[in-house]
């Protein structure tokens, strides 16, 4: 039957923590198998997160619980990385001096031993390497987005380059060359001290150097956004405090001031097309013969319930002249009493009008067609002999009212 | 696209007043960052009393009178200064709308890409937001008469806007229509205008973090 465990694995983390962090701390990942651990390794092997080598004392610290511990650290593995890189860094030429040392006076166990601590060491040197560039890298990734305030994210990346910075300095001051002379006869080490390292190393600092120049980047960016968070507040600030403020046109210095200023308006650009240009034939004629098919696209709407449909005559364009009966019917008489068709008659204007049966009214048709009349050149006019007849005012003799009018031709 | 080509087309656009940088237009902003290339489209303005400067950031070209010894030309600088001093305050007041209701620790640049049904939704159901909106929609270029019984009016007013600063160069739309905005060159512009500005009319340089939470709640 399954167990559930948690609890027990929590309870033992908890009761035997500071045991765990010394181990995790002094690199080794190692508790020593010592009395005053006992009761701690005990109570860890019994929830599986230590375990033994055959052959070695202490218990290392399982995998699973490396990782929580380093994802519980990871702020201050960032902030000592430096420091740790360098301690490695000294520890791994400790142990090239202890290797030439052993050597020297023939401990063979012992130069095997320093052989394997000087792997480990290396190995253990390119893993924090990888996991602070990484870092760095996450930085760049990120932006700092996860801090809010404009002015913290400016200086946590500030901070972040710093170490970039030092990390840089630190690597550059490694001697790598120096280690491939240790390497002796074990294949393993000539392999790691030879190539693998000064590979890996070659490619942590061109990675360093790339992430050095992106945060610095990013930190003029950052200080940028800041500028201009500052300038907008700034004028914020400034039209609360003044309502109606306009800044003043008059006394700008154009001869000194920005480019921006100078910012110059839209220049009208218009041209012709040069239809007398033969090269201009093969663009304007397929234009031409399109303007037709452009104008059917052009009723094209978005909105469907607006289309209007327009026939296209195939001839071309043309507009139906409608015109207005009245003016074809004065037209009409007048040309007719030109053509002297009513010679001898006397032609009434009240009876055209019923005649035709318009929709206008005596005394304006009487006006229009005298207008008519009136309005032919001299030779024509002269052809037409008019006369109103009507009543004449009582009281002012010289007023006629008009109630129809006669035309007769007349040369 | 030959190379004659793209120097008209630039010559075209900088005459015309358009701002150029990677969001109005790709070609022409790569263009002109080749030294030569500019070179010779300043050969072609200068003539024509025009030549092209990068703004401050260097991440924009814009159009700039080559000298300003003639009368209508500096009248018509004049003009234009006009015409921005009068549009700052809608313009900040809508910045910094923008940066309380998405919560944005800066204010738009360019390469920004906006959406108005975003920034309805932050602002709907939110009084002061909404009042501040109320207020940008009765300045300067942003005028417009609001019905505020219509369950639209923020998205209208936003919308409204939107569409404003599109016509103003401020922005384009990626995809030609819809409810995407992309800020361009033209803010780059206008944070150069306000830094003269700023100087010029000695407006005190206000810490960002400073006061902000009282400003969120009564910005005008």
């Amino acid at each position: 039957m399954a167990v559930y465990d948690n609890q027990k694995v929590l309870n033992a983390l908890g009761s035997h923590s500071k045991v765990i962090d010394e181990a995790y701390r002094s690199n080794t990942m190692t508790i020593e198998d010592s009395l005053d651990n006992a009761t701690a390794i005990r109570s860890l092997r019994a929830v599986r997160l230590v375990w033994q080598m055959e052959g070695e004392d202490g218990y290392h610290l399982r995998h699973e619980l490396l990782n929580l511990l380093d994802f519980a650290a990871q702020d201050y593995r960032r902030a000592v990385a430096n420091e740790t890189i360098a301690a490695q860094w000294l520890a791994l030429k400790q142990s090239f001096e202890d290797l030439r040392q052993a050597r020297r006076i023939g401990a063979f166990d012992d130069v095997r031993r320093v052989e394997r601590d000087i792997s480990e060491s290396v190995a253990l040197l390119m893993e924090n390497l990888q996991y602070m560039i990484l870092s760095f890298n996450n930085h760049l990734y990120n932006r700092f987005t996860h801090i809010t305030d404009l002015s913290l994210r400016i200086q946590e990346n500030e901070r972040v380059v710093e170490r970039a910075r030092k990390l840089a300095e630190l690597l550059t001051s490694f001697s790598i060359g120096e280690f491939g002379e240790e390497a002796g006869n074990d294949r393993f080490l000539r392999k790691l001290l030879n190539k693998q390292l000064p590979s890996a190393m070659k490619t942590y600092v061109a990675d360093l150097s790339h992430s050095l120049y992106q945060l610095r980047d990013l930190l003029l960016d950052l200080r940028e956004s800041h500028r201009l968070t500052s300038l907008v507040s700034s004028f914020e600030a400034y039209y609360q405090a003044n309502p109606g403020f306009v800044p003043s046109v008059e006394d700008v210095e154009l001869s000194r001031c920005p480019d921006a200023v100078l910012l110059a308006p839209a220049m009208t650009i218009w041209a012709y097309p040069d239809i007398h240009d033969p090269l201009s034939d093969e663009v304007l004629a397929p234009i031409a013969a399109g303007a037709r098919d452009d104008q059917k696209e052009i009723v094209i709407s978005e909105n469907r319930t607006e289309l209007v449909p327009i026939d296209m005559d195939p001839a071309g364009h043309t507009q139906a002249d409608e015109r207005d009966p009245v003016a074809e019917l004065i037209e009409s008489v007048v040309d007719m009493i030109l053509a002297g068709e009513f010679k001898n008659n006397v032609i009434r204007g009240s009876e055209i009008l019923q005649t035709f049966d318009l929709d206008i009214e005596l005394l304006d048709w009487l006006s229009l067609l005298s207008a008519a009349v009136d309005g032919l050149p001299g030779q024509e006019r002269k052809q037409i002999k008019m006369h109103f007849v009507g009543d004449v005012d009582t009281i002012y003799p010289d007023n006629l009212w008009v109630r129809d009018l006669h035309l007769q031709w007349g040369s | 696209m030959s190379s004659e080509v793209l120097l008209g087309r630039t010559v075209k656009a900088l005459l015309q007043g358009g701002i150029i940088c990677d969001y109005a237009d790709r070609e022409l902003a790569d263009y002109l960052s080749e030294e030569d290339n500019r070179e010779r489209v300043r050969a072609f303005l200068q003539p024509l009393n025009r030549d092209v400067r990068a703004t401050t950031d260097g991440r924009a070209w814009i159009p700039v009178y080559a000298s300003i010894n003639d009368a209508t030309d500096r009248s018509e600088v004049r003009q234009s200064f006009k015409l921005v001093a009068n549009q700052i305050e809608p313009l900040v007041g809508w910045l910094r709308l923008v940066m309380i209701a998405q919560q944005r620790p800066e204010p738009i640049v360019m390469g920004d890409t906006l959406y108005d049904g975003d920034l309805t939704k932050q602002l709907d159901q939110v009084p002061h937001l909404m009042q501040q909106l109320e207020v940008i929609l009765g300045k300067g270029p942003f005028r417009k008469s609001i019905n505020k019984d219509s369950p639209r009016w923020v998205r209208d007013g936003v919308t409204h806007i939107f569409e404003k600063l599109t016509e103003m160069g401020f922005f384009v739309k990626p995809g030609g229509t819809g409810a995407a905005y992309r800020a361009t060159g033209k803010w780059s512009w206008l944070y150069d205008m306000m830094d003269y500005i700023q100087s010029k009319e000695g407006i005190p340089v206000e810490d960002p973090g400073s006061g902000d939470e009282h400003r969120q709640t009564s910005i005008f």
